[in-house]
């Protein structure tokens, strides 16, 4: 077992098949060896959001090993397993945490994960669409905006 | 119990008085009772069952919902810890990731969103991303045109407007531009686009009858490029600057386009040119006497365009020349008497211009090995 303690002092025990899904973690264990029993610290991370990541590592630690990258195999934002969509289902906030835990603990399936169902969220929807979802202020100038727009005749009705 | 009650009975039975017939009857009562007990214990089970699936299913439920309000105290919990709840707080990185996963025809689009959304898109980390993902994308819909070239060296298009590399560099984003010539061209030595086999002759007369296409500018990047050749009618100038970092062109062919321009001058930057053709390009102006500095030259066709002034005596330094073609242009003066030194030229055509004066006798020196052709000019008269 192997201990880990968030940004908040939230001290987790977790197996080490779901420990070593993070090559953070995995790489800080091969350091430190197995006998040392200090809880790792994991500034970045807050419990709560510990709490989730660990709950995807959970689900997904009886996972086949990736098979060898597939160059001709395609790779979209839709392809995500039902149960991935399922976890995602979280306001924005949290959404972007994990996102940000699993790009720090380097867990590329987790981050993937996180990017591909934003990246489905911007999908199809208008400029305006998107600053209205995700809460944006558009911070051109109307001068700015206007040069962009030109640039983007190409692109701006697809 | 109705168990204890017949045992009772069988206990207090007197003995001498039993007969196997009583025997017989107690015992087939008692095997009724069992079986009446048994068949309801069979149906309390299936009750039981069916109220544990019931169970189940309500604790999954609640486990679900559980875990969807453990979501949304996630943030109470924890008021002390800042949150990233901002798209655009997130680390450029991030947002790089997250815009690679869309197809890159629509996603610049969102670079009007905001000032970080630009920016994000205009990295060349996200075309580096982004490129690769593109073209798995397309690979099936475009098999015949060379998107598995990223090992060969050698290109050729059949024609340009219907290909997505056309579409892809006149609009898309010039880092976008760079990562596809990086990723599908990492060593091009030659390109070459000619004319779509079904191209209508009658479109190439009537020039609102198809789209123009500019040379695009990102050839410039195939820094390992030895021999661009674009005969493809539906191109027109001027040359992109950008072309004349090419150092190690050996072969320029842009016969065919429009190009509507001066003689450019940066071409003379391209000193290992050996084979140099420009012919029906409506160039303009004098030829100028820099063509002396691409020493390695062996075929230099300039036919066909409105080129005018003197035929430059430097062309007499390029020793190499093999073919020199200057005809259906209007150069006037005289044929200077350098030409004469070009002892390795095979085809001098000068027929159709304005050139005048005396025919140097240092051109009879060719004439046993090379097919000269003068007529039409205003000196021709006298000597034919």
């Amino acid at each position: 077992m192997v201990k880990i303690t968030s940004s908040d002092n939230q001290e987790f025990t977790i197996s080490k098949e779901i420990a070593n899904q993070s090559v953070l973690i995995k790489n800080m264990l091969e350091d430190v060896g197995e006998s040392d029993d200090q809880p790792i610290p994991l500034p970045n991370v807050s419990g709560a959001i510990l709490q989730k990541v660990i709950e995807y590592a959970t689900m997904h630690k009886d996972d086949p090993p990736p098979a060898p990258e597939d160059e001709t195999k395609l790779k979209t934002s839709e392809d995500i397993e039902e149960r991935d969509k399922e976890f995602m289902q979280l306001d924005q906030g949290t959404m972007f945490e994990i996102i940000l835990a699993a790009n720090y603990l380097d867990m590329k399936n987790l981050l993937d994960l996180g990017c591909k169902t934003v990246a489905n969220m911007i999908k199809g929807k208008s400029v305006e669409e998107v600053r209205k979802l995700f809460n944006i202020v558009n911070d051109f100038t109307p001068e700015e905006e206007e040069q962009i727009r030109k640039e983007n005749e190409w692109c701006e009705d697809r | 119990m109705p168990n204890t009650n017949s045992q009772a009975a069988i206990i207090n039975q007197p003995k001498p008085q039993a007969t196997l017939d009583d025997i017989y009857n107690l015992l087939s009562q008692m095997q009724s009772h069992f079986d009446s007990e048994l068949t309801q214990l069979k149906a309390s089970q299936s009750e039981l069952k069916s109220k544990v699936e019931n169970i189940q299913t309500d604790v999954a439920q609640i486990q679900r919902s559980l875990s969807l309000t453990c979501n949304q105290v996630l943030k109470l919990c924890n008021p002390s810890v800042k949150y990233y709840t901002r798209i655009t707080q997130l680390p450029i990185e991030i947002l790089i990731l997250i815009l690679s996963w869309l197809d890159p025809r629509y996603v610049f689009k969102y670079r009007r969103v905001c000032q970080s959304f630009n920016a994000c898109l205009s990295t060349r980390q996200f075309s580096v991303l982004a490129v690769p993902r593109y073209f798995t994308l397309l690979g099936h819909e475009i098999d015949n045109c060379g998107f598995d070239s990223s090992t060969s060296t050698c290109v050729t298009f059949f024609g340009w407007g219907r290909h997505e590399e056309c579409f892809l560099f006149c609009v898309f984003p010039k880092q976008f531009q760079e990562a596809t010539i990086e990723y599908l061209y990492p060593c091009l030595k030659s390109l070459e686009i000619v004319k779509a086999e079904d191209w209508d002759e009658e479109d190439e007369e009537d020039e609102e009858a198809h789209d123009w296409y500019s040379i695009p500018a990102i050839f410039g990047k195939l820094s390992q490029l030895e021999e661009l050749s674009i005969t493809a009618p539906e191109f027109e100038g001027p040359i992109p600057a950008e072309l004349w970092n090419l150092h190690k062109l050996t072969r320029l062919q842009l016969s065919g386009c429009r190009l509507l321009q001066e003689f450019p001058l940066e071409l003379f930057n391209l000193r290992a040119l050996r084979f140099l053709d420009l012919q029906t390009t409506s160039l303009e102006g004098n030829i100028p006497r820099d063509i002396g500095l691409l020493a390695c030259l062996e075929h230099l066709i300039l036919s066909w365009n409105s080129l005018s002034g003197p035929i430059p005596s430097e062309i007499g330094n390029l020793r190499q020349l093999v073919e020199l073609q200057l005809q259906f242009n209007t150069l006037s003066g005289t044929i200077p008497e350098s030409l004469g030194n070009l002892n390795k030229l095979r085809i001098l055509m000068l027929h159709n211009n304005r050139l005048s004066g005396p025919i140097p006798d240092a051109l009879s020196n060719l004439a046993n090995e090379c097919v000269i052709c003068l007529e039409n000019n205003p000196f021709i008269a006298e000597v034919s």
